[in-house]
C-alpha cells in the first residue's frame, strides 16, 4: 500500500488576521481580538504577532494584556465574518479534494493522495494553496505535509505563519521525535504530565516505550498516543458534509470574580450541568462520563475525567458527578477563574445500558419524570424560565462558552 | 488611515451576468459620465494590498484605452476601485 498525502492547513491567528485584513491600518501592530471588551474581565482570545511578541497570551484578562503592551488594539470579535472567511478558505481548499475535514474554524485536514496526478506533489499543492489563501484572502495559512492526520497536524504547528512544513517517514524520528509529547494531537495537560512521572517527555521515548508497560500505567489511551507517536495514526480524513458522531458536550464558563470556596464552584456546576443535560436530550444522547476542567486565576489548567454510575443526561446527576469529582480531585490553592463540565462517551438513548444494580431505579424514574417536565418548560419559554432555586442566587459568572465537539472519525473510539 | 493612503472607493457599474452564472462588467459610471469597458484581460480572486475586503474577484480591464483594474466583492456586491494618495 502507497503512502497517503495528508495535508493540515491552519490560519494562522485567524481572528486577529481578520480583524487586521478588515482594518489594514492595524497590520505590523498588536492587535488582540477580546471577548466582552466593556467588561474589564474579558479575555483574550486571539492576538498578532506583535502582540504574542509583547507577551499577551489567549486566555490572559484584558487588564493584564494591556498592562503589558500599553498600545494594544483591542478588537471585539465579529464571528460571521469568521465564519464567511472560513468558508471561502475552504472553498480554496475544494479545488485540490473533496476530502476535507474541518477541525474547528481556522484548520482542516484534506487528503490529497488522488489529486497528485492533476496538481503535481503534495508539496507543490501545499504550496499552491498557501499562495492562494494569501493572494485571495489576506489571511495566511501554515501547511503540514505528512502521511496520516496526527503528524500532518503536528507539522503545521512546526513553523508559522505562511509555512508549508513537511514529515515524511524518512525525517520523522529528526523531526518529531525530539519534540514533547505535549505537540502530539489529543495529549491533553494530564496524560502529559502522567507520562513525565514515568520518565516519557518526548515523543521518541513515548514511541520508544514498552507497550505491555504503557498499557499497565496508563491504560488504552497511552496506547493509542504510543501508535500516533509511531506515526501509525490510520484514521482517515472524512469527506465533507460525511456526519461525524458527537464525542462530547460541554459547557464552560470564565468568572467574573475568582470562586474561592467549594461551594461556589458547586454552583457554578450545577448551572453548566442545566445546558449539558439539555443538549445531551436535543442530541438524544446520555452520557457514561462526565469531565471537569477547572483553571485557576493563574491560567493554570487541570482536568479530571471519571465514569457515571449508568448513562445519563440527568442535570442534577451530572452536576452531583461533577462536584463530587471536583471535591475528590481538586485542591483549592489558588482561586478559580473558569470552570468546565463536558459530557463524555455519549451513547444514543435507544442503545441498550448496563444498569446500576445498587441505584433507586423507583427514584431515578421521578427524577427523570422531574427532569423531562423542566426540559419541556425550558424548550418552551427558555433556559431562564425554570431553574434550581441554587442557582438563582447571583453568582460569579459570565461569559459562557458551550461546545459540541467533535473528533475526526476513528481516532478515538 | 490605511498604508500609504491606499483606499477604496465605490463604484457604480452595469454589468451582465452570463447563462453560467458568471459575472461581467460592461460599463463603469462615474461623475455622472458612463464609461465602456472595451476588453476584460483577466478575472482573478485578489484581495488588493492594503484594502479593507472580503476576497473580491479582480478584473483587469480596459477603459478609453488604458488598463484599469476594478473588484466585485461578493460578500457585501459592492462594486470598488483602489485609489492611492490621501
Ligand atoms: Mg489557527
Amino acid at each position: 500500500m502507497t503512502d497517503r498525502a495528508i495535508l493540515h492547513s491552519d490560519l494562522n491567528a485567524f481572528y486577529a488576521s481578520a480583524e487586521i485584513v478588515m482594518h489594514p491600518e492595524w497590520q505590523g501592530r498588536p492587535v488582540a481580538v477580546c471577548g466582552s471588551v466593556e467588561d474589564r474581565h474579558g479575555i483574550v482570545l486571539a492576538k498578532s504577532q506583535q502582540a504574542k511578541e509583547a507577551g499577551v497570551r489567549t486566555g490572559m484578562v484584558v487588564r493584564e494584556a494591556r498592562a503589558l503592551c500599553p498600545d494594544l488594539i483591542v478588537a471585539e470579535p465579529h464571528y460571521d465574518r469568521y465564519m464567511t472567511f472560513s468558508r471561502l478558505v475552504r472553498k480554496i481548499y475544494a479545488r485540490y479534494s473533496d476530502l476535507i475535514e474541518p477541525f474547528g474554524m481556522d484548520e482542516c485536514w484534506i487528503d490529497v493522495t488522488g489529486s497528485a496526478r492533476r496538481w503535481g506533489t503534495p508539496v507543490e499543492i501545499a504550496e499552491r494553496i498557501r499562495r492562494e489563501v494569501r493572494k485571495e484572502t489576506g489571511l495566511t495559512v501554515s501547511v503540514g505535509v505528512s502521511f496520516n492526520k496526527v503528524f500532518a497536524k503536528l507539522a503545521s504547528d512546526l513553523k508559522k505563519p505562511d509555512a508549508v512544513t513537511v514529515i515524511a517517514r524518512e525525517n520523522m524520528k529528526e523531526t518529531v521525535w525530539p519534540l514533547p509529547v505535549s505537540s502530539l494531537l489529543y495529549a491533553g495537560p494530564a496524560t502529559v504530565s502522567r507520562l513525565e512521572r514515568f520518565g516519557i517527555r518526548t515523543v521518541g521515548e513515548l514511541a520508544a516505550a514498552n507497550e505491555e508497560t504503557l498499557r499497565g500505567w496508563m491504560g488504552a489511551n497511552a496506547m493509542l498516543l504510543m501508535r500516533f507517536a509511531r506515526g501509525e495514526d490510520l484514521s482517515r480524513v472524512m469527506r465533507d458534509g460525511e456526519s461525524m458522531p458527537v464525542k462530547s458536550v460541554g459547557h464552560g464558563i470564565t468568572c467574573n470574580a475568582d470562586l474561592y470556596t467549594p461551594d461556589e464552584v458547586r454552583r457554578v456546576l450545577l448551572e453548566l450541568s442545566q445546558d449539558v443535560g439539555m443538549r445531551l436530550k436535543e442530541a438524544g444522547l446520555l452520557a457514561c462520563g462526565i469531565s471537569v476542567c477547572v483553571k485557576d486565576n493563574r491560567l493554570e489548567c487541570e482536568q479530571f475525567m471519571s465514569s457515571l454510575p449508568a448513562p445519563t443526561r440527568s442535570r442534577r446527576e451530572i452536576a452531583e458527578a461533577a462536584y463530587a469529582l471536583f471535591c475528590r480531585r481538586y485542591e483549592m490553592v489558588r482561586g478559580v477563574r473558569a470552570v468546565t463540565v463536558t459530557a463524555i462517551r455519549p451513547v444514543r438513548e435507544k442503545s441498550e445500558r448496563q444498569l446500576d444494580c445498587f441505584g433507586d431505579y423507583r427514584k431515578k424514574d421521578r427524577l427523570d419524570r422531574l427532569e423531562s417536565a423542566v426540559d419541556n418548560m425550558t424548550l418552551r419559554f427558555g433556559a431562564a424560565a425554570l431553574r434550581p432555586a441554587d442557582v438563582l442566587t447571583n453568582f460569579k459568572t459570565q461569559n459562557r462558552h458551550s461546545y459540541l465537539s467533535v473528533l475526526p472519525h476513528g481516532v478515538v473510539k | 488611515m490605511s498604508e500609504r493612503g491606499v483606499h477604496r472607493v465605490p463604484l457604480s457599474v452595469e454589468a451582465v451576468f452570463l447563462t453560467d452564472g458568471r459575472l461581467r462588467p460592461r460599463f463603469v459610471i462615474f461623475d455622472g459620465a458612463r464609461y465602456e469597458i472595451e476588453r476584460i484581460l483577466s478575472v482573478a480572486t485578489r484581495r488588493p494590498t492594503g484594502i479593507a475586503c472580503i476576497a473580491p474577484t479582480e478584473y483587469r480591464v480596459t477603459i478609453c484605452g488604458t488598463e484599469k483594474k476594478i473588484y466585485y466583492e461578493n460578500e457585501t456586491g459592492v462594486w470598488f476601485s483602489v485609489k492611492e494618495g490621501v
